[in-house]
């Protein structure tokens, strides 16, 4: 029986000109966003690698730094996109692309892609995920709003139960027969998208985004599943069919357009996060409190006074390091304890932030699936804080080898103005590499996410078979 | 006749709860936009100030101490030619002890719509160093939380492009539908009134209501906020603002009228508004922002980066890093300038001047990469500002942003004059490293600040008039096709 009322749904659908169209455009747009946010991972990650390699061999090439000049010129490091980011950009154009490693001081990311876009791109980015996320819900709406409450207005529920239908299977049969085109619809743009990515890239590649694929489907899935159950609640208890286009309509604004909005504005309110400057002067002023206490010059000093104690010498030309080496080696330890407060507390306030915002996905499915979603593409805020820190890290090493080159190779003494750092040396800092996290650790930031989109889901059902149960009849 | 039939729908939209719910909620978001948008502007400014005072005591002190030396050095018979490192040395002023401080701070109406000027650098400081150097480069970028700056604000222009249009559909997908499908709208023709007299009353009541809403409202919010009307071009601002409010409302509230005309019914009517509000704010804009940034792809910054780093690599190694002159510096000095490496050494000056000599070549070399990278962006420009007219959304946008100041224009306009100021800093303080002149305390009042110089609210009016007449046009045409349209309208039936 189910299977029947969900041909018929189907069936009518189909045939429904206007279904056609709108499904047609959906497709349209989905693929058109597909295909395009893939070619653009393949020409900014193409880039990307092109340019890393580029700033290595500035590295290598540079002629005529002592060491610690050198780790003053520092580094380029540029994030590398997921390929799953082809489906959901997520944070992608407002996260800076490149990180500054040098001595001393640790950056943030800076030049986001969106400064250099136009102002239309504050509409929305058209992303596969957007269309999911946004439109599919609307198609849904349009496509259920009625089912129950169209069928009373003309008359065909009375008729229709009093066939002794059992209502859960008519529920079921309705919310089949409307996923059913839905699937039609949305899995032809799948299979197109994982051609796509088979065709086009090496196996590596394809391993690690099929599994991701695969689970943003289930989780879209879900997603839809609870959006049609929402929709057939409201149209089996709505008094007309005019009054639950209405309700539904306000529900997709309000979780879709508003939600988000008031969210992150709360969350900001509650987890207050210091602005450019604020961050920047406070750091500057621990620094200038730093180099009052103890000045260059006089922890060179000190150093200097330590290590001639220490190795039992008189002469300064005979110390086996060199203080100045030594010396920038204890002030860089200094400036990295500090940099890391102020950088882990900023990163901990923004996902306390996103937390907060999160739990908006109690009220508002949508918040759930956008989290959800950008954690799995591996564009969320997590992700990229993974990265910063693998920069960091590489960055100490970095330091530290101009600093054990000034420590151990400069002789102590009076100042040799020969010792340059050469290829060699360059050299013993490797190549910058970055592992992606897994996919575990991706859904473990955004447990709190899929809580409530599984919960959405189980509640939606309950309430469907609840609300479906005691149907206006009349 | 046609006040009767105002006075009539006045009755009846103030005892509609629904119409009284949306208008407040209505009001309350524009009330909390306009707030949101004042403690913006507010810790804006607050900022600013910061951000500036160090560097404003820091110039003071300066001049004091340079005044203080001279003193010494006239009592002390010295000659006041001769200078050494200090706040007297052009290149320690120019470095550190006078450094420009360009901002640029809210504009007017800064409070009425974020816009792009939460991603751009809009404090920085300026110094002896071209911008082309990385490592002392100074832009500040506003930080914000990236998902608050992809989610985007609650500010005035959202509240008018998204829900004034949903405020307007909501009042007038049912001008006369239900009357005609409960019958009652034959007997009111059966009056000596005409149709269209009823349509245009239904329709003005609804607008009073919600102009005022829209015009009003703000300008009381923007006062009770503590923005300054009084200030230069603020009420040229405000009356763009209010006309690009007036325009855009006046599409959609035809648009309505037009669909209407059509006689479906009132669910049908409420369809459709959905749709192309869907398909005007949503779905357009988006496939804009899609097809610019796919047909005309700006090169990634990563690409622009690395390039650049491989021109400083280069120059870097040509000049030498060090306290003596390197290779680009003893081909300056062969050109015979006027100025000898004894010259340079003697004030110190060699570090700078390899490092300005690499800095020119860098910028020589950097300067078609960035080329590139701003003809993509205006090509992108380009095509948005052409197939913008697919949707008044992205007009009123565009005019929107322009009339508050949070547009790229302003900013590029901002920007040009930094650059204005960079170079003309350069030269003042090179010119006196050159011929080895000191900054006296007096000179100090010399050296280029910058006076950030607001555009002149013609030129603001002169990039609207476009989009604005569109606008007109659009609301006129589809006001034009309602009103015909209701010739034919099939009053029963």
């Amino acid at each position: 029986m189910i299977i029947r009322i969900a041909r018929k749904e189907f069936t009518e659908m189909i045939r429904d000109g206007r279904f056609r169209w709108v499904a047609a455009t959906v497709f349209m747009l989905l693929t058109a966003a597909l295909l395009a946010g893939w070619q653009h991972y393949r020409r900014v990650e193409g880039q990307r690698a092109a340019a890393q390699e580029r700033e290595r061999a500035n590295w290598l090439n540079k002629e005529g730094l002592i060491p610690h000049w050198a780790a003053h010129f520092g580094l380029f490091v540029f994030r590398p996109a997921s390929p799953v980011a082809a489906v959901d950009n997520g944070l992608t154009s407002y996260l800076g692309v490149s990180l500054r490693l040098e001595a001393h001081k640790q950056n943030l990311a800076q030049l986001r892609p969106a400064e250099d876009a136009t102002a239309v791109q504050r509409f929305g980015e058209l992303t596969a995920a957007a269309t999911l996320q946004v439109l599919v819900p609307l198609l849904i709406i349009a496509l259920t709003f009625a089912s129950f409450a169209g069928e009373r207005e003309q008359g065909t529920l009375r008729q229709l139960l009093s066939l002794g239908i059992p209502k859960r299977d008519l529920a079921l049969g309705k919310a089949l027969g409307i996923i059913g085109p839905l699937l039609l619809l949305l899995l032809p743009a799948v299979i197109i998208g994982v051609l796509a990515l088979a065709l086009t890239s090496g196996l590596p590649l394809v391993v690690e985004s099929v599994p991701r694929l695969a689970l943003l489907a289930l989780f879209y899935l879900i997603y839809f599943a609870s959006f049609v159950g929402i929709a057939l609640t409201v149209s089996a208890q709505a008094a007309s069919a005019r009054l639950s286009l209405t309700i539904l309509l306000s529900f997709w604004f309000l979780t879709c357009l508003v939600a988000p909005r008031v969210a992150t504005d709360l969350a900001k309110w509650r987890h207050p996060a210091p602005t450019a400057l604020q961050f920047l002067v406070a750091i500057e002023k621990e620094k200038r409190e730093m180099a009052e206490r103890l000045p260059f010059d006089q922890r060179q000093k000190q150093v200097r006074e330590r290590l001639m104690r220490q190795y039992s010498v008189t002469r300064l030309e005979d110390l086996p390091e060199n203080p100045y080496g030594v010396a920038l080696t204890e002030g860089e330890a200094e400036d990295t304890k500090l940099y890391d407060k102020h950088f882990n507390s900023l990163y901990d306030t923004y996902e306390r932030q996103n937390r907060f915002t999160e739990m908006g996905g109690a009220l508002a499915p949508f918040l759930a699936i956008q989290s959800l979603s950008m954690g799995v593409a591996g564009t969320d805020f997590a992700q990229h804080r993974h990265f910063a820190e693998a920069a960091e890290q590489y960055r100490r090493v970095l330091v530290q080898t101009m600093n054990d080159a000034e420590r151990y190779q400069r002789k102590a003494g009076a100042w040799d103005f020969n010792f340059v750092g050469d290829r060699q040396l360059w050299e013993r800092v490797p190549p910058f590499t970055y592992d992606r996290p897994n996919l575990v650790w991706a859904l473990r930031n955004h447990t709190l996410s899929l809580a409530l989109l599984f919960g959405w889901f189980v509640v939606v059902v309950t309430l469907t078979q609840l609300a479906v149960a005691r149907v206006r009849i009349f | 006749m046609l006040r009767k039939v105002i006075r009539h729908e006045w009755r009846l939209l103030t005892a509609d709860a629904t119409a009284w719910l949306v208008v407040s909620l209505f009001a309350v978001l524009v009330g909390y936009a306009i707030y949101n948008g004042a403690i913006r502007v507010r810790e804006q400014r607050q900022a600013a100030a910061e951000f500036a005072r160090p560097e404003i005591d820091r110039y003071e002190e300066s001049r004091r101490q340079a005044g203080q030396i001279e003193r010494q050095k006239v009592a002390a018979g010295q000659s006041l030619a001769a200078f050494e490192t200090g706040p007297r040395h052009p290149l320690v002023a120019g470095f550190s002890r006078a450094v420009g401080v360009a901002m640029l701070l809210p504009a007017p109406l800064g409070a009425l719509a974020v816009g792009q000027s939460d991603l751009h650098a809009n404090y920085q400081k300026v110094t002896i160093l071209s911008e082309y150097d990385l490592e002392y480069s100074s832009a500040t970028e506003p930080m914000e939380n990236p998902l608050k700056l992809l989610t985007g604000h609650v500010d005035l222009a959202f509240v008018m492009l998204y829900l004034y249009p949903l405020l307007i559909l909501l009042l007038s997908y049912n001008l006369v539908a239900s009357e005609k499908e409960l019958g009652t709208l034959g007997m009111a023709l059966a009056q000596p009134l005409r149709l269209r007299t009823l349509v245009v009353g239904k329709i003005l009541v609804r607008v009073l209501i919600i102009l005022l809403g829209a015009l009003v409202l703000p300008v009381i919010g923007l006062a009770l906020g503590g923005a300054d009307l009084q200030a230069d071009g603020a009420v040229a601002r405000l009356l763009l603002w209010l006309t690009a409010v007036t325009l855009y409302g006046a599409f959609w509230f035809t648009l309505a009228v037009w669909v209407n005309a059509r006689g479906y019914s009132a669910a049908a009517n409420a369809l459709i508004l959905a749709v192309c509000w869907l398909a005007l704010l949503v779905v357009v804009p988006a496939a804009i922002n899609l097809a610019a940034t796919t047909l005309y792809p700006v090169p990634s910054r990563a690409a622009f980066i690395s390039a650049l780093r491989q021109e400083i690599t280069e120059a870097g190694n040509l000049a030498g890093q060090t306290m003596k002159a390197g290779e680009l510096a003893r081909r300056f000095f062969a050109a015979n300038h006027g100025v000898s490496e004894d010259d340079m050494i003697s004030i110190n000056a060699m570090y700078f001047l390899n490092r300005k000599l690499a800095d020119d070549e860098v910028e020589r070399q950097a300067r078609p990469l960035l080329a590139e990278l701003n003809r993509q962006r205006q090509r992108q420009q380009r095509l948005v500002n052409w197939t913008g007219y697919l949707t008044p959304a992205v007009l009123a946008q565009a005019v929107l942003y322009e009339a508050a100041g949070a547009g790229d224009e302003r900013y590029q306009d901002y920007s040009a004059q930094v650059a204005q100021l960079r170079q003309a800093r350069r030269e003042f303080f090179w010119d006196r490293v050159f011929r080895r002149a000191p900054i006296n305390a007096a000179d100090y009042e010399k050296i280029p600040q910058f006076h950030y110089r607001e555009e002149s609210s013609a030129a603001l009016w002169r990039r609207s008039v476009a989009p604005l007449l569109a606008l007109a046009v659009l609301a006129a045409a589809f006001g034009a096709l309602g009103l015909r349209a209701y010739q034919r309208f099939p009053i029963v039936g």
